[in-house]
C-alpha cells in the first residue's frame, strides 16, 4: 500500500488532466540524450567490449585538503548547503546511518503525502547535496506538491567517499550506491535528521568531504555522455569546491521494452554500464526505485534516474552479473468498448535488466551481455487487473 | 488459476483416454505396428545403415547430444523424432504440416535418442538396457531396425564425440559411462561414475565428457584422451542466499538431468541444477529443512569447459527482491529436465517439469538464473528440447501429456509491445494411447508427484519429485522435527515394507503421505488424487540388480547365517521385519533411539546409509556399525561376498 499510494495519486492527477500550476517549480527530468538512444527496442544485446568508448583508468587521489570552504563557494554540477529543515513530527526518525555496499536497504517510495502544516524545526542541520538550489526548500520540508508529485530532481546522483577522507595523496574510494539527495550529519549532537526517501545519508566525524556527482547528458556531438564531478563539500558552511570534472562518452547499447536505456563504456577490460530509467510520463509520475543487486545479499536501491553499474572483471576466470530491477509505469491502450473510443490506462509492471561480463578460459576477450525481462504481470496500482 | 488449469488438463487427458476405449499399451497413431524386432548386433556391419535408406539431416546438436526429441530435415520436411517413453515408440511428426507421420513401436521404454549424420537413429531403451539402432525407410513409414546392443543397466543419454567415431552412453542405475564405436556399436570402454548419471555432453576440443548427476551435488568430467579415462568431479553447490558460512557448508545440489553446450562463444556448458539447503542437522525444524530460508532454488551453473570449473556467480540463487512486484513471484524451475541453446539469439532454453514451462535465459550471462528473458507454457512434463535455429523456433516434448509445443524464439515481434503477454504456444498432441484404468490412474499420479509450486503438496513449491527424483532419493540428509533423516528411495521399496518413515509412524502409505504433506505445509490431496498418487508410487520399479554369482551365494549364506545375523531383522522377501530397533545409532539431536528397519531392496543404489546418512558406502556400514548384526569381524573375503549379495538385492 505504501508503494502504491504515490503512484495512485499520480494516476489520479493524470485522469483529472489538470494543467500544471502556473509557475510550479516542478523540476523537469532530464531529456533523453538526443540521438543517443539505441536504434531499436530489444530484450537482449551483447556488445563487443572493444567497441565501447575507452575511458582512462579513473583514480581520484586526494588533493590538498582545504581548511574551510565558504557557503558562497559552489560548483556548477550541483548545489550544497544547509537548508532549514522542517520536518513533520511523524516523519522524523533517527539519523540515517552510513551505508556500505553490503547493506541491504530499500527506500520507501517517494512522495507519499502532501505537505503537513505542523512543521517542526529540527537541529542540528545536516548538509545537503542536491541537484539545484531551487528544490532545496522543498526537499528540506520533505514536501511534495499538492498532488503528491515528487518535486525532487533525480537527474544528479551522489555518492560520498568511503570512510574518512585521507589527508592527501591517497586513492579515494566511493560508496557504490548513489542517490539523488545526499545528507551528511554530524556524528554527535542532539536532535534528529530526516530519513527521507530518495536520500543517502550518513553521520560524519569530520567537516570536509569528497562527494561524487554523476549526471547523464548529451555532449556537443549529440552523443550520450556521463558527467562525473568530484568536489569538496564543507559540512560546517555548506560550501563546495571543485576537484575535477570528467565527461565520458557512452555507447548506446539497448532500449528495452518500456523505455530503459542502456549505455556503456569501458576502463581497460572492465565494462561500465549506465542504465537510464525514464518515467513514461515524466512530469506526472514519481520515479520508482531501482534495485541494484550485485550478488545475493548485496542490494542497493535508488531513486536516481540512472544507475552506473561497473562490472568487476579484469582477467580470465572472472565474471560478474548485476541486475537492475524495479517496476515501470506503462501507458496501456485499452480496446474500445461498444461505440466508445480507445482509452489508455496507466499500469505497473515489474522488470529486471541483467548486465553481465564473463571472461572464461576459452574467451579471447570478455563477453558482455544485457538482457531484459518482465518479471511480473501488468497490474493496476491497487494490484487489480493482472493479466 | 494455474493449478485449476493443470487439473483440468490432467483430467482431460484421462477423459481422452477413456473416450478412446483405452486398453494398455498400443498407440492409436498412424503407421503403428508391432514392436520392432531388434536383432542383436552380429557384426560391425549389422549396425550399419543400408544404402537404400533415405537420408535426413540432423538439425542443431541432434547429431551430437541426445534428447527425447530431435529435429531433422527430411527432404523438404522438418521432422521431429520423438522418444515416446509411455508409448514405447519412436514417433515422427512433420512440424510444418503439423502431422504425425509414423510411429515405430519399440520393445522397451525409450529414454532418449540421437540422430547420426549417416542417417541412423540410436535409441536408448532404459528398461531393457539396450541401444536400438534404426534407420528410416520413408518419413511417413515405420523405421527399419538394424541392430541392438546391450549396455550397462539403464542407458539414459547419449553423446557423440567431436570426431563422430564414438558414442558415449550414460547408464543411470549402473552409474557408468561407456564408449562405443559409432559404426559398429562395439563397446570400447566403461568407467564408473557417482550415482545417477544423466545427460552427457562432449567438450568442444573432444577431450572431455561432462556428465550431469540427478543427485550428489556434482558434475563428472571424464577424460576421453587418457587411457583409463579418469573422472574428476566439479562440485555444484554454493552458499545460500544469506551468505552464511553454515549455509555454504551444508548446501548441495541435485536435479542435474540436463546439459547444453554453447557453440558461439564456445567453452561454456550449462548445467541446470537445484540448490538445496537441507537445514542445520543440529536443529529440529518444523518441516524438512530450515524454515527460515528457501530450501530449494533453481539455478543454471555455467561450466568453463577448459578450466573444468563452475563459473563464479553462476551458482548464485536469483535472490532478487520480489517485493517490487505486486503479484506473486514467478514459479521457480525446481525440476529441470532438458536444456538446449539457440545459437542465433544466444538463448538457453530449459524445460521445467513441475511448472510445465520452458524458460529462456541469456546464454551469455554469468548467472543465467538471474538473467531470465521469458518463459513459455508447455505441455505437462516437458523432458526434451530441440532447436531449429534457421527458422527461429524450438520444440519441447512433454511426456506426461505426449505433446509437442512449438516455441517461437524470435523476440522482435514482441519487443515493441510494452504490455506483451505471450499467447500460449501452439501445441501438437500425439494420438492417445490405449490405457487401462490403472495405467491412467498412474499417469495422473505421476503428474501429481511432479507438481511443483502446488500448495496441495508443499507451501514452498517443492514437488514430491524434488526429494525423490525419478521416484528414487536425493541422497540428502535433511533436518527434520525428529532429527537428521536421510531421504529414502521409493521405487521398488514400498510393497510389503510397512510401517513407513524412519520412526515407523506411518502404518500405511496413505498415513505416511499425510505426515509428509503436513511437514511440507501442503494442503493435501483429495481422495481421488491420493489414490492416483499411491498407484503411481506402487507402480514405480527399479531396473534389475545384477544377478547373483558364486561370491554373492556365499554372501547370502553369511547374511542368513547366525554369525552375521543380518536376516534377524532384514527378514523375508521385503528384507524388513517391520519393527523398530535400537542399534546404537542415535545421534545427539535424535528424539528417539529406535528406528524402523529399512528394506534392503536395491540397497546398493541408494547410498549413503543409516537414518542420518552417516555411512557413505556399504563397506563402511559393514565395518563400522556396532550393534546391527555382527559384520565387523568378517574377513575381507566374506565382506566382499556379503557386499556382493547385498548388491544383488
Amino acid at each position: 500500500v505504501k508503494r502504491a499510494l504515490p503512484l495512485a495519486l499520480a494516476v489520479l492527477a493524470l485522469v483529472a488532466a489538470r494543467p500544471p500550476e502556473a509557475g510550479a517549480d516542478t523540476p523537469k527530468p532530464p531529456p533523453p540524450p538526443a540521438g543517443a538512444a539505441a536504434s531499436r527496442i530489444s530484450f537482449k544485446e551483447s556488445p563487443e567490449l572493444d567497441a565501447l568508448p575507452l575511458a582512462a583508468p579513473f583514480e581520484l587521489r586526494t588533493p590538498e585538503v582545504p581548511k574551510r570552504i565558504e557557503a558562497r563557494e559552489q560548483v556548477q554540477a550541483f548545489w550544497s548547503g544547509k537548508p532549514t529543515w522542517h520536518i513533520p513530527a511523524e516523519k522524523a526518525s533517527p539519523a540515517p546511518k552510513k551505508r556500505g555496499r553490503k547493506a541491504t536497504k530499500k527506500a520507501p517510495r517517494h512522495g507519499a503525502s502532501p505537505a503537513q502544516p505542523d512543521l517542526a524545526l529540527v537541529a542540528p542541520t545536516p548538509l545537503a547535496a542536491i541537484a539545484s538550489e531551487r528544490t532545496a526548500p522543498r526537499v528540506s520540508a520533505l514536501e511534495n506538491d499538492r498532488e503528491g508529485r515528487d518535486v525532487t530532481s533525480h537527474d544528479v546522483c551522489f555518492s560520498p567517499a568511503q570512510g574518512k577522507v585521507p589527508t592527501r595523496d591517497a586513492v579515494v574510494d566511493f560508496e557504490t550506491g548513489s542517490e539523488s539527495v545526499l545528507l551528511i550529519s554530524p556524528e554527535t549532537g542532539p536532535g534528529v535528521s530526516p530519513s527521507y526517501p530518495g536520500t543517502l545519508g550518513y553521520r560524519s566525524t569530520f567537516p570536509l568531504h569528497i562527494v561524487r556527482a554523476e549526471k547523464l547528458g548529451t555532449g556537443p556531438d549529440g552523443k550520450a555522455t556521463l558527467s562525473i564531478t568530484h568536489a569538496w563539500v564543507d559540512e560546517r558552511s555548506g560550501g563546495a569546491r571543485l576537484i575535477q570534472t570528467r565527461q565520458i562518452a557512452l555507447q548506446p547499447i539497448q532500449e528495452t521494452p518500456g523505455g530503459l536505456e542502456v549505455f556503456a563504456y569501458r576502463i581497460g577490460d572492465r565494462a561500465i554500464f549506465v542504465v537510464q530509467h525514464q518515467p513514461l510520463v515524466p512530469e506526472r509520475i514519481s520515479p520508482a526505485t531501482l534495485e541494484v543487486t550485485h550478488s545475493p545479499g548485496s542490494i542497493e536501491s535508488t531513486y536516481c534516474h540512472h544507475v552506473t553499474v561497473p562490472l568487476d572483471v579484469g582477467k580470465v576466470g572472472e565474471a560478474e552479473t548485476v541486475t537492475v530491477s524495479g517496476e515501470m509505469a506503462l501507458k496501456v491502450v485499452l480496446p474500445a468498448e461498444g461505440e466508445g473510443e480507445e482509452r489508455s490506462e496507466l499500469k505497473l509492471r515489474a522488470f529486471r535488466l541483467s548486465l553481465s561480463e564473463t571472461w572464461l578460459s576459452g574467451d579471447a576477450r570478455p563477453v558482455l551481455s544485457a538482457s531484459f525481462a518482465w518479471t511480473g504481470k501488468l497490474h493496476g496500482e491497487d494490484g487489480s487487473g493482472e493479466r | 488459476m494455474h493449478l485449476r488449469a493443470r487439473t483440468i488438463l490432467a483430467a482431460s487427458a484421462l477423459l481422452a483416454c477413456t473416450a478412446a476405449g483405452c486398453a494398455r499399451g498400443s498407440a492409436a497413431g498412424p503407421a503403428a505396428s508391432a514392436p520392432a524386432s531388434l536383432p542383436a548386433r552380429a557384426s560391425a556391419a549389422s549396425c550399419a545403415r543400408t544404402a537404400a535408406a533415405p537420408a535426413f539431416t540432423p538439425l542443431g546438436v541432434a547429431a551430437h547430444q541426445s534428447s527425447t526429441v530431435a529435429l531433422a530435415r527430411f527432404g523438404d520436411r522438418t521432422v521431429a523424432f520423438i522418444a515416446d517413453e509411455d508409448g514405447h515408440a519412436l514417433t515422427l511428426v512433420d512440424l510444418d504440416r503439423r502431422a504425425e507421420l509414423a510411429s515405430t513401436p519399440l520393445p522397451g521404454a525409450p529414454s532418449q535418442l540421437l540422430l547420426t549424420t549417416d542417417g541412423r537413429v540410436l535409441v536408448a531403451l532404459r528398461d531393457e538396457s539396450l541401444i536400438a539402432v534404426l534407420e528410416p525407410t520413408a518419413p511417413d513409414a515405420a523405421m527399419r531396425p538394424l541392430c541392438s546392443v546391450k549396455t550397462a543397466t539403464e542407458p539414459l543419454a547419449l553423446a557423440l564425440t567431436g570426431d563422430e567415431k564414438t558414442v558415449l552412453i550414460s547408464s543411470g542405475w549402473a552409474h557408468a559411462l561407456s564408449g562405443h564405436d559409432l559404426a559398429s556399436l562395439e563397446k570400447r570402454f566403461e568407467v564408473d561414475l557417482p550415482r545417477e548419471p544423466r545427460a552427457v555432453v562432449v567438450s568442444g576440443d573432444g577431450k572431455s565428457a561432462f556428465v550431469a548427476h540427478a543427485v550428489g551435488g556434482q558434475l563428472s568430467v571424464v577424460d576421453l584422451d587418457r587411457a583409463r579415462h579418469p573422472v574428476q568431479p566439479i562440485r555444484m553447490s554454493h552458499a545460500r542466499s544469506d551468505g552464511t558460512e553454515s549455509g555454504a557448508d551444508r548446501s548441495t545440489s541435485c536435479q542435474g538431468f540436463a546439459l547444453a553446450r554453447s557453440l558461439v562463444p564456445g567453452g561454456r556448458i550449462f548445467a541446470p541444477q537445484v540448490l538445496v539447503d537441507p537445514g542445520s542437522l543440529e536443529a529440529l525444524p518444523q518441516g524438512y529443512g530450515d524454515s527460515n530460508g528457501p530450501t530449494e532454488q533453481g539455478v543454471v551453473a555455467v561450466i568453463d569447459e577448459k578450466a573444468s570449473l563452475a563459473v563464479q556467480g553462476s551458482l548464485d540463487a536469483p535472490a532478487e527482491p520480489h517485493d517490487v512486484t505486486a503479484g506473486e513471484p514467478l514459479a521457480e524451475c525446481l525440476l529441470p529436465r532438458a536444456a538446449a541453446v539457440d545459437p542465433t539469439s544466444n538463448t538457453l532454453l530449459v524445460a521445467c517439469a513441475g511448472i510445465d514451462a520452458v524458460i529462456a535465459y541469456d546464454a551469455l550471462s554469468t548467472s543465467p538464473a538471474r538473467s531470465e528473458i521469458r518463459r513459455f507454457a508447455v505441455g505437462g512434463g516437458p523432458t526434451g528440447l530441440a532447436v531449429d535455429a534457421e527458422r527461429g523456433r524450438a520444440v519441447a516434448w512433454s511426456q506426461f501429456d505426449r505433446s509437442l509445443t512449438l516455441l517461437p524464439l524470435r523476440l522482435d515481434d514482441v519487443a515493441n509491445d510494452m504490455t506483451h503477454v505471450p499467447r500460449p504456444p501452439e501445441r501438437l498432441a500425439l494420438a492417445p494411447l490405449a490405457l487401462t484404468g490403472l495405467a491412467m490412474q498412474r499417469l495422473y499420479g505421476r503428474h501429481l508427484f511432479h507438481a511443483a509450486s502446488d500448495p496441495r503438496i508443499a507451501a514452498d513449491g517443492r514437488a514430491c519429485a524434488s526429494c525423490h527424483p525419478d521416484g528414487r532419493d536425493d541422497a540428502i540428509t535433511w533436518a527434520t522435527p525428529d532429527g537428521p533423516r536421510r531421504t529414502v528411495m521409493l521405487a521398488g521399496r514400498l510393497a510389503d515394507t510397512a510401517p513407513y518413515g524412519w520412526n515407523g509412524a506411518g502404518h500405511d502409505l496413505r498415513e505416511h503421505l499425510g505426515h509428509t504433506f503436513e511437514r511440507l505445509k501442503g494442503r493435501g490431496l483429495s481422495s481421488v488424487e491420493l489414490e492416483a498418487l499411491l498407484a503411481y508410487l506402487q507402480g514405480l520399479r527399479t531396473p534389475q540388480s545384477p544377478s547373483a554369482d558364486a561370491r554373492a551365494a556365499r554372501g547370502k549364506e553369511l547374511f542368513h547365517g547366525a554369525e552375521a545375523a543380518c536376516a534377524t531383522c532384514h527378514s523375508d522377501g521385503s528384507f524388513t521385519d517391520g519393527k523398530s530397533h535400537d542399534v546404537g545409532s542415535k545421534a545427539g539431536i535424535d528424539k528417539a533411539a529406535a528406528f524402523d528397519t529399512p528394506s534392503l531392496r536395491s540397497i546398493a543404489s541408494h547410498a549413503p546409509y543409516f537414518h542420518d546418512g552417516r555411512y557413505a558406502t556399504l563397506r563402511e556400514l559393514l565395518l563400522k556399525s556396532d550393534k546391527m548384526g555382527n559384520t565387523k569381524q568378517l574377513t575381507d573375503d566374506d565382506l566382499d561376498a556379503l557386499e556382493a549379495y547385498l548388491r544383488s538385492l
